[in-house]
């Protein structure tokens, strides 16, 4: 596809925005994009499907970013309540989140968790940590990450239709689920 | 320390040998691991003071490390223009910490095969190359280097999100695997697209020379891997290797078909690119990129003896702007630039006819 603004490259970036209640879908390159202050386009080291839309060829509208944010909900006064919350620690807002893709310190985590989530589970696939853990956060696996595993697992088996190793894990996983429950919830 | 740029022809990084495994397609590999620390706020939201006091301690820890106590630290806001785009050429700094180069740097080993930067979009990215296609030798030096680093900072981690990120993209282990492959068999064939398209949708990005935003030279694209949260280190790396391994299954077997069914075709593109190299007087980078492309090529399938890849590689870099002017000793423009460059690759071929 085209870019619609210039009509000259490629569209890389499908922005989605929201002008006086009217959805409006556009097709940009990574230039026009750029322009429109979505800090898509940057020569930086960021996959190019996390920003303001993304690949054309892989990323429907209900996977892009843009897409995400654009789902913005008002409060009475006609601001968005996300806008609302500012993280303690550093002053940052989901507003600057949008225009910048950049979280403002590691607490932001924590205070836009659950704007965070989905984000999250859309563009991994996943929304737990699996991996290295440093020494002084323990360094040994934590029972979250068992359970992690045992779902990453679990979506293997179904993929490769090994369904009666597909059910263990089913009930391990269930098993896990219930012991964590007895535990006091681990800070993110 | 010596300083790095008083012997710059000498700094040649040893992940373009041209060696290691499936040197013929895989020019280097590279790990790349993102870390912040946790007490201030990731460098695009941080003010000038908060950059220059991580920069400082940064850099005090870091020099101490095996792996940079005998390298170079350079401060990019203290580097002149052209060698600031030196280092980019050289894949060795991103394009993203030239752009405001102030309070922060970059460490380089000896070998140059370890790198971090300090305040680019995240507090730390700790780097490691290897020559052809090593994704488990760069994965295994790069946590190496966060074992050495881990005791000394305050890194920020979520049991639940693990390494805290600028960026959502690459919370998690933060780890980035990137391929540098020559694919000049997929697009002769015109099958690139589709192992392209495939390998996006496998979660992998797929970009030109220089990362995002660049556009494709000389047949050499950039894969790495997108996801980084619910995979461990291990798994990114076993997954990274398959389906790249996959591609270049794919380019062998391109090659050869192209080989088979038109070799006067082949011949011809190979060698003609191979006279232009060695005659032009005026060429452009853009050119240069594509006729190193099918003199690549062209050594790999035996249509030519030489230059070997280490040469090759070297050209690559070597024949880019800030390379050319820091050898000229001034900068350079429009047509003085074609001239100088076409110069360096006649030498540089003349050289290895001898």
């Amino acid at each position: 596809m085209i870019c619609q603004n210039c009509g000259l490259k490629d569209a890389a970036v499908h922005l989605v925005e929201r002008q006086a209640g009217q959805r409006l879908s556009l097709w940009l390159c990574a230039d026009c994009a750029a322009a429109r202050n979505t800090r898509y386009g940057g020569e930086d080291d960021r996959p190019n499907d996390f920003g303001a839309g993304g690949n054309p060829d892989e990323t429907g509208d209900a996977d892009s970013l843009a897409s995400f944010l654009g789902k913005v909900e008002l409060d009475g006064l006609g601001r968005n309540v996300n806008d609302a919350v500012v993280c303690p620690a550093c002053g940052y807002t989901m507003e600057l989140f949008r225009t910048s893709n950049r979280l403002g310190c590691a607490q932001c985590y924590r205070v836009f968790k659950a704007q965070l989530r989905p984000l999250l589970r859309r563009f991994h696939g996943h929304d737990s940590h699996l991996g290295k853990i440093p020494e002084q956060a323990g360094g040994l696996p934590s029972a979250r990450a068992a359970l992690t595993r045992a779902r990453v697992a679990l979506e293997k088996a179904i993929a490769s239709e090994n369904f009666e190793e597909a059910a263990q894990l089913r009930d391990s996983i269930r098993q896990l689920e219930d012991d964590g429950e007895d535990r006091p919830p681990e800070g993110a | 320390m010596s300083d790095f740029f008083s012997d710059f022809d000498s700094r040649v990084p040893a992940w373009l040998s041209g060696s290691g495994p499936a040197a013929d397609i895989v020019l280097s590999t590279r790990a790349r691991l993102a870390r912040n620390l946790r007490a201030f706020r990731f460098p695009n939201h941080a003010s000038d003071p908060e950059l220059a006091t991580i920069l400082g301690d940064l850099q005090r820890r870091l020099v101490r490390t095996p792996a940079f106590d005998q390298g170079w630290f350079l401060e990019t806001g203290s580097l002149d223009d052209i060698q600031r785009r030196s280092l980019k050429e050289m894949h060795l700094v991103s394009p993203a910490l030239l752009r405001s180069p102030l309070h922060r740097g970059v460490l380089l080993s000896r070998d140059m095969c370890r790198t971090s930067l300090v305040n680019e979009e995240d507090h730390l990215r700790l780097q490691a190359y290897r020559s052809g296609f090593d994704p488990g030798g760069a994965v295994t030096d790069v946590l190496a280097l966060d074992d050495q680093l881990e005791g000394e900072i305050d890194v920020a981690f979520s049991d639940e999100l693990g390494y805290l990120t600028a960026c959502p993209s690459n919370a998690g282990t933060g780890l980035r695997l990137s391929a540098l492959v020559h694919l000049p068999g997929l697009v002769l064939a015109g099958e690139i697209e589709k192992v392209l398209n495939a390998l996006r949708h496998l979660r992998f990005a797929v970009r030109g020379l220089f990362g995002e935003g660049s556009t494709v030279r000389g047949a050499v694209f950039q894969i790495s891997n997108m996801v980084t949260l619910g995979r461990d280190e291990a798994e990114v790396t076993n997954d990274f290797s398959y389906h790249v391994g996959r591609v270049l299954i794919h380019e062998k077997t391109a090659r050869e078909q192209l080989y088979q069914q038109d070799r006067l075709g082949l011949e011809d593109v190979v060698l003609r690119s191979s006279a232009v190299l060695a005659a032009a007087r005026l060429i452009t980078a853009q050119e240069t990129f594509d006729r190193l492309s099918h003199v690549r090529l062209g050594v790999s399938l035996g249509i030519l003896e030489g230059p070997e890849p280490a040469v090759l590689n070297r050209a690559l870099v070597r024949q880019q702007t800030a390379h050319l002017e820091l050898a000229a000793g001034r900068s350079l423009a429009g047509r003085d630039k074609s001239a100088v460059r076409a110069d360096y690759l006649r030498r540089l071929l003349a050289a290895e006819d001898e």
